[in-house]
């Protein structure tokens, strides 16, 4: 399935409420909208591009280096680095425990060491048939950039933020995902130098397939806990 | 501070767009978060700057306007370009002394290095695995890493995750006070009341300073 790319101008003009108007729905509720956040003050392009100018002829910023950290961001660090992490766990008892217990020190053992000038600690928390794990930082918008990139915009969003916390069942249902009756949810808010990583679990029909196979399947909205894997069906299979 | 940033349980931002799924939108937001990265002082926690803008723009400038914020806050504090510069970019430039910048062959290294915060020292902790503590009904006029929707309630020590400088005492660059680090589960309902499922829980890493034992 092709995923619809909406860019926020989108979202501004049809949306029938932003937070400069608060307009209310005609349920009177804002809930009921599409989303809520801000407009950034026209000309802010403007001002960017000013101060960077001004910072290079000053000599406190390279352009070269600019462009060089966005190739680093959007092409070195992503989620494959987090799907070869969860990999590993399905196919490896010991290495889950240990990664379950202790995940930057054992995700040395994949070669994964000095990814992403993390400040921060690693964190795994595994699901299970019980357990629906999601992870989110409601005071900003901590994330584990090693493991998975730069976050997606959702998650930086003030909706994702204020909700996931209050109502993660709700928040889960716009994700598209069903919760079995009895499974608890456990949101984790990285409110310091620790970073989630949430290990998903093992989609059926994915016995005898290798780790770099599994890894393929892993999908980034899956480590942060908000999808479940499907099952995984050969191609042309019904 | 009891900021605009501190958002968690707050309704009205509407529903969840999974469909927003990408980093960026528009170049200038790519071109304004590294730069904030690259350009780096001594000051420490610059990062957290968004924390103190007025919440009117807080709330409309989005992710990376707050980026912009960030940068221009941290290099006019810091005396590296001047208001009037940033009024005229055209105009004259006083002169900078000597400043550490990052070149685009050091980016990678530079940015590849783990510098873990984690210290190794041996404080030890108040509280172990298991213990019942309340997150203290303390509202610093400063920058802190406790929500307010913990604060007054009662969770479980899950873990100890080491020893972490106190961010209450590094936001003001002073780095006394390292301190263990815990999380603590609550149940969803001790947060939310009637209107979270008994079955959920919520977990937060808080500072051994945010904490007092449960009674």
């Amino acid at each position: 399935m092709a995923k619809k790319k909406i860019s926020r101008r989108n979202f501004l003009a049809t949306g029938p409420a932003v937070a400069a108007g608060s307009a209310i729905s005609a349920r009177g509720l804002t809930q009921e909208s599409e989303a809520v956040h801000g407009t950034p003050p026209s000309g802010i392009s403007l001002r960017v591009q000013s101060l960077i100018s001004v910072l290079t002829k000053k000599g406190l910023l390279d352009p070269k280096a600019v462009d060089a950290l966005i190739e680093y961001y959007e092409t070195k660090i992503g989620p494959h680095t987090g799907a070869q992490v969860v990999a590993r766990a399905w196919v490896d008892p010991a290495f889950k425990t240990r990664l379950l217990e202790n995940a930057s020190s054992t995700i040395t053992e994949l070669g994964l060491t000095g990814i992403g000038n993390s400040r921060a600690d690693l964190v795994a928390v595994a699901n299970s048939a019980q357990v629906q794990n999601m992870v989110v930082c409601t005071l900003c918008s901590c994330y584990p950039w090693a493991l998975l990139g730069l976050p997606p915009s959702w998650y930086k969003d003030f909706a994702f933020r204020s909700r996931a916390v209050i109502e993660p069942r709700a928040v889960l249902e716009e994700f598209g995902m069903t919760l079995e009756e009895d499974v608890e949810v456990h949101v984790w808010d990285s409110t310091a130098d620790l970073r989630y990583l949430v290990i998903p679990e093992r989609p059926e029909g994915t016995e005898g397939m290798t780790e770099e196979e599994l890894a393929a399947l892993v999908t980034r909205d899956s480590m942060v806990g908000v999808e479940k894997l499907k099952p995984y069906r050969p191609e042309g299979e019904v | 501070m009891n900021g605009i940033h501190d958002m968690g349980g707050m309704d009205g931002f509407g529903k969840v767009q999974p469909q927003d799924s990408e980093a960026f939108h528009e170049l200038w937001e790519k071109k304004i978060f590294v730069a904030n990265r690259l350009v780096r002082t001594e000051s420490l926690n610059a990062g957290r700057s968004s924390e103190s803008m007025n919440p009117v723009d807080y709330l409309s400038w989005g992710y990376f306007g707050r980026s912009l914020h960030s940068l221009e806050e941290k290099v006019l504090r810091n005396g590296l370009v001047t208001e009037e510069e940033l009024k005229n970019p055209e105009g004259r430039l006083a002169r900078v002394v000597a400043f550490p910048v990052i070149k685009a062959e050091e980016v990678e290294a530079r940015f590849q290095t783990r510098r873990g915060n984690r210290i190794q020292i041996d404080v030890p902790p108040k509280f172990r695995v298991g213990d019942r503590v309340i997150v203290k009904n303390e509202h610093p006029r400063g920058h802190t890493r406790c929500p307010r929707f913990f604060r007054g309630r009662q969770g479980q020590v899950e873990r100890d995750r080491g020893v972490w400088p106190f961010p209450d005492r590094l936001a003001h660059g002073l780095r006394d006070k390292p301190q263990h680090c815990y999380s603590v589960r609550f149940a969803a309902t001790e947060l939310w009341g009637s209107r979270a499922d008994p079955k959920d829980r919520v977990y937060a890493d808080l500072f051994e300073d945010y904490l007092e034992e449960a009674s």
